[in-house]
């Protein structure tokens, strides 16, 4: 077999790689220009963005991040859709591991010239997460870290007036969710998690939060990577220190080696988590606000507020396995505060017991 | 130690088809578990694909161990001290329909 | 990107529930007797109360639900596996005069015989007919898996040679059984067909099928009656079952299953879609062991696609436009035609879905001449 030539351009150049998403040979100007037309042609389709409209860039220095950030820079002045694009970066306070993927963001700032915010946990909850490492342990440290970043980045949106948050998430990302839900039996995530875009006027399980939607939704990790490697993206490569290594790790492994089987597994699963309808007559949790920091939230108090609560009192489990009664007794101690925003309300309790 | 081994459920498949075999094991210094067992089921017994019977120092998940027809569960799994002239059978549930 | 979702040590620790209690009790939990199997997540039982449970489970299924008609014809799919062999146990059961609550339909076996596909195996055809015929007295129609099919285009040649993955060779033997199962079933005016499907095998092939883009049928596969077709019913009365169980009953009930080697017999845990994934639910269940429950209870929450127009290789409703769903292959149509329809020589347009789209793109329409 002679080497071989790209299979998009004719034979024009020779092959430099081959696309994981297609098994095919492809040169690297042919590989860029699909890779971008891909991310483009879902933009259009599912209608993504409106003119003239706010975009947050959820950035966290991370291949997937940087590789958005770049792309959506690109397309937006490429096919004018007249976007205002800002970064926004979460803080979380893990020495070693933000502080470098930070001074990345920073640098993408400067390269893609486009504004950038952070904010810290230790500002929006009062605890960074290597404060909370020292409390709990590692072992739980990734729920408070996710929940909290969850909040973080709608609060960040709201601070900053976007109109819309964009999230890094790619194809392998989703595939993995929609398995882990069905093993865990978690039928409205299940619903969700497939959505392009989740509360805008179309998801109706949400109200008045800011809409996220997913342009690398189609984009295979694989592609990211070579996309961010030929381009000489700066990103900022190391694993979260204190990352799990718990269930999701073997549903990450599965995908690997199904990828490995037959490379269209990933989109096959995206396709099927698509095509999903939930019975109408299973219950579903009913969104509505937090009665303590006003965001989101299947229940009357909210997952973050909880562990905070947590936190504060010293016993950092409280959040964590069944909190269905703590909840309730948070609910009707509650009933005299009422100032809505957390933040106050968390640090005058803090205030108050260190005066105790 | 004299033993019965019978490998049911397409676990015989790996055994050369024998569904039953009688066993004699050393006699150690040590008492003999299941877990000594698979290790010398898997150096004396096992001749091909032994990752399909074993895996790590367990039987591959989905095959199911029964001491004198008792589920092995109930018995300490790998830690259950064999006594002479047990009966081990192990059925594979991972063939057919 | 981390995806640490809110609830995730929650749902973890609903998962777990059942592991690491410490020591299981060696008593049985309905009665004092020693137990000798672990049922559930962590139930002991002795022998007697496990075969009451076991049965009664298979029993309630089937009652509850009301599928069968007084006389109905009912064709049971038998491969020999221990699932069906069970299961053609406990129905000889019910339909004995001696049952309590009689089953009152009348049964028919069939037997695929899939071993002109291999070439080392035994004829297996004498073993069942003994069992079936001479032992049950059940009317009983065996088909070879390459029935009707032209000298010159074997399904062994098709699987073997010109089917590029084992994925590929065991989803076409999947479909192809089913069409002949479907073709026996209505040749025999039987209007049900019960198969052995269990639990712990459907889980899997939940999982599987999603991998292979099969999302819009898994309802439909776990649920206790599939009528995917629209003369034959399919109905699953082992889909609350766990493979465990029902290798616990065939043993205390001296029940033999055949050992047949099939298409992915001696290939390892990579070597394919539906291996992978078995291996991966199995470890998961040793871990975990409720998550055969919870693949199970979250597909049940699923609503069945009930499209008119089905897929002409795995007969369910499809999941994508008409036009994207038409073959433009001559020779992929041809190829359809043969395997699958009962007019092999007809120029029907061909239509499937999502997956079995994919799937065809692993294989090979035509030989080439030389």
């Amino acid at each position: 077999m002679p080497s071989a030539t790209c299979v998009s351009c004719n034979g024009q150049r020779p092959a430099a790689l081959v696309r994981p998403k297609t098994s095919e040979p492809y040169c690297k100007q042919c590989f860029f220009d699909a890779f971008e037309r891909e991310i483009h042609e879902t933009i259009v389709k599912e209608q993504l963005f409106k003119p003239g409209e706010t975009i947050a860039v959820a950035a966290s220095g991370g291949k997937d991040s940087t590789v958005l950030a770049h792309v959506l820079k690109l397309l937006n002045e490429r096919h004018s859709y007249g976007l205002k694009l800002v970064l926004l970066s979460i803080d979380e306070g893990i020495t070693g591991y933000r502080d470098d993927s930070l001074e990345t963001v920073k640098r993408n700032q400067q390269q893609y010239e486009l504004p950038l915010i952070i904010l810290t946990y230790k500002e929006l909850y009062g605890w960074s997460m290597d404060e909370i490492v020292k409390a709990v342990g590692r072992k739980n440290n990734c729920t408070f870290c996710g929940v909290f970043r969850r909040q973080a980045l709608d609060r960040g949106a709201m601070k900053l007036s976007v109109n819309k948050i964009a999230t890094g998430h790619n194809a392998d990302d989703i595939a993995e969710t929609i398995l882990m839900n069905i093993l865990r039996g978690d039928i409205a995530r299940l619903k969700r998690c497939t959505l392009i875009m989740t509360g805008d006027e179309s998801d109706d399980s949400e109200g008045s939060i800011i809409p996220r939607c997913k342009p690398l939704k189609y984009a295979y990790e694989k592609e990211i990577v070579l996309y961010a490697f030929y381009k000489r993206l700066d990103y900022f490569s190391t694993e979260c220190l204190y990352s799990p290594n718990a269930y999701r790790g073997n549903i990450r492994t599965y995908i690997k080696d199904l990828e490995r089987l037959r490379p269209s597994s990933i989109i096959d699963i995206i396709h099927s988590g698509e095509q999903l309808l939930v019975k109408q007559s299973t219950k579903m949790p009913v969104q509505r606000v937090c009665e303590r920091c006003s965001y989101c939230s299947s229940m009357p108090i909210c997952k973050a507020c909880l562990l905070i609560e947590g936190l504060n009192k010293g016993v950092p489990k409280l959040g964590i396995g069944k909190t269905e009664r703590y909840r309730k007794e948070m609910q009707k101690k509650d009933e005299c505060c009422s100032d809505q925003s957390l933040c106050h309300c968390m640090k005058e309790k803090l205030t108050v017991n260190e005066h105790n | 130690m004299h033993l019965t081994l019978e490998f049911a459920g397409g676990a015989e498949l790996l055994f050369g088809k024998q569904k039953l075999q009688t066993i004699d094991l050393p006699d150690n210094n040590t008492s003999w578990t299941i877990r000594t067992l698979l290790i010398w089921i898997r150096e004396n017994l096992l001749r091909e694909r032994p990752e399909l019977f074993i895996q790590g120092d367990s039987v591959r998940p989905g095959i199911l161990v029964l001491v004198n027809d008792t589920d092995w569960e109930l018995l300490d799994g790998l830690n259950y001290q064999l006594k002479e002239n047990d009966n081990i059978l192990f059925v594979s549930t991972l063939h057919g329909g | 990107m981390c995806q640490i979702n809110e609830e995730d040590d929650e749902a973890f620790q609903a998962l777990k529930s059942g592991t690491n209690k410490g020591p299981i009790s060696r008593k049985c939990v309905s009665c004092d007797q020693d137990a000798c199997v672990v049922v559930r997540t962590a139930d002991p039982m002795c022998r007697k109360c496990f075969e009451e449970f076991f049965i009664h489970k298979f029993r309630s299924t089937l009652s509850k639900s009301n599928v069968f008609g007084r006389g109905e014809n009912v064709l049971l799919a038998y491969s020999g596996g221990s699932s069906s062999s069970a299961l053609l146990h406990l129905i000889a059961e019910g339909l004995s005069v001696q049952a309590r609550r009689r089953l009152q339909f009348q049964a028919q076996v069939a037997f695929i015989d899939e071993s002109s596909l291999y070439s080392d195996v035994v004829s297996v055809r004498e073993k069942v007919t003994d069992l079936i015929t001479n032992r049950l007295q059940y009317p009983l129609h065996i088909v070879s898996i390459d029935d009707n099919l032209d000298k010159d285009d074997d399904f062994q040649q098709l699987l073997l040679e010109r089917t590029k993955t084992l994925t590929a060779r065991e989803e076409l033997v999947r479909r192809r059984r089913l069409k002949l199962l479907f073709d026996i079933a209505i040749r025999e005016k039987c209007t049900k067909l019960i198969t052995g499907d269990n639990c712990t095998k459907l889980a899997a092939q939940i999982l599987s099928d999603m991998a292979q883009g099969k999302g819009a049928h898994v309802a439909l596969e776990c649920n206790l009656t599939d009528s995917r077709n629209d003369l034959v019913t399919i109905v699953r009365p082992f889909r609350e079952i766990t493979s465990k169980e029902i290798a616990m009953y065939n043993r205390l009930n001296s029940i033999e299953s055949l050992q047949n080697a099939d298409i992915s017999t001696m290939s390892g845990p990579q070597s394919s879609i539906f291996q992978l994934t078995e291996t991966l639910v199995n470890d998961l269940q040793r871990q975990f062991p409720s998550t055969v429950s919870t693949i199970f209870r979250t597909s049940d929450k699923l609503e069945k696609n009930i499209r008119p127009e089905r897929c002409d290789l795995c007969c369910c409703p499809l999941d994508i436009n008409v036009d994207e769903s038409l073959i433009s292959d001559q020779n992929r149509q041809k190829l359809v035609h043969q395997l699958f329809t009962t007019s092999p020589n007809s120029n029907e347009p061909v239509h499937v879905c999502y997956a079995c789209r994919r799937l065809l793109r692993d294989v090979q329409p035509n030989v080439q001449s030389h």
